[in-house]
């Protein structure tokens, strides 16, 4: 009986899930195109003799640690923050004579 | 003299008083992705009434005379009587005046406004009373915009969410693991259900990861291919 209140529950609160929220599923078009820039790769590292995973640690090295920073350190706390990370990235590019993407 | 009125500053005072979760460019920078948005976008607990969300964003018109709401596409200006009318028929309106434009969301893209709680209770809260949604309800706010510009967005916000479930469904109870894959699957995410302790849920990976190859996703029929293999060894 226990077991059978346990699976209506999850049936419904499954259902309602089901019902509210679409499931995210990747586009399958960019998972093909994603698939075939990936196999073009590895023919190209095939070709040039290179490893199928990363040079250095197929050479029993340590890989390049990632030397990546956060904009903010503790990650964004208010909307002004993530305006801020806006705006120092606007004003990079424009230093730089980099051109951004269409914005939003 | 600068405006003094700032898109932060409105969203902050309208918080206060009302649910607000952050959508957008600005959420999708907040999760972690480097790149610039011009506009503020915002939703606006739609769980009120026609009537009294419209009045919430007018009082934000109080503030000063510089401001004011147009439509979006058309630019063309919206009058408080219009108001409701406007959001009825485009589930979101531009207020312009501040620093940037903010756009209020009554209806996102792609996600229910009747699950506006549910997204409410699953968002990280912020410190000016905001909330930043988690990476697989922002993902269903970018999906099938038909913009070639939230692509990049897509990329990020996927393969966070991807990483997050990797950590997580594997030791998650059954309950939750199958809420999970209910809300976000990619052929990596199905296979990690292969691993999982509840048989329930290791038939739910395998079953979607043979929906996946059957919808002609090759990851997903590469990772069948290597289940088999291994099988046969």
């Amino acid at each position: 009986m226990i077991g059978c209140w346990t699976f209506y529950w999850q049936e419904i609160s499954l259902d309602r899930i089901y019902h509210l929220m679409k499931q995210y599923r990747p586009n399958v078009a960019r998972a093909q195109w994603l698939f075939s820039m990936r196999q073009s790769r590895e023919w190209v590292r095939r070709k040039q003799g290179r490893p199928e995973g990363n040079s250095r640690v197929a050479h029993g090295l340590q890989p390049i640690p990632d030397n990546s920073e956060p904009w903010l350190p503790g990650g964004v706390r208010c909307m002004a923050d993530a305006i801020w990370i806006s705006d120092q990235i606007k004003l990079t590019a424009k230093q730089w004579g980099i051109q951004l993407p269409q914005p939003d | 003299m600068g405006n003094p009125i700032t898109t932060a500053g409105l969203t902050k005072e309208l918080a206060a008083s009302h649910r607000i979760v952050m959508l957008g460019g600005l959420a999708v920078i907040s999760h972690g992705h480097a790149r610039p948005t011009y506009d503020a976008d915002i939703w606006l607990d739609s769980s009120l009434s026609l009537i009294a969300w419209a009045g919430a964003v007018c009082t934000l018109l109080d503030q000063s005379p510089e401001l004011r709401f147009v439509a979006i596409g058309s630019w063309v200006v919206i009058s408080r009587e219009q108001l409701a009318e406007v959001i009825e028929r485009d589930g979101v309106v531009r207020l312009m005046g501040c620093n940037q434009p903010l756009d209020i969301f009554r209806d996102p893209n792609e996600i229910d406004m009747s699950s506006f709680d549910e997204v409410w209770e699953r968002a990280l809260p912020l410190e000016d009373g905001t909330r930043l949604p988690d990476a697989v309800d922002l993902l269903l706010s970018k999906q099938d915009t038909g913009r070639d510009k939230d692509l990049q967005d897509i990329a990020f916000l996927e393969a966070k969410a991807e990483r997050d479930y990797l950590e997580k469904l594997p030791l998650a109870d059954e309950v939750t693991a199958r809420q999970m894959l209910a809300r976000f699957l990619t052929p990596k995410v199905a296979e990690a259900a292969l691993s999982h302790s509840s048989p329930a849920v290791r038939e739910q990976g395998l079953g979607f990861l043979h929906e996946l190859a059957e919808e002609g996703n090759p990851f997903a029929a590469e990772i069948l291919k290597g289940l088999h293999r291994a099988k046969m060894d």
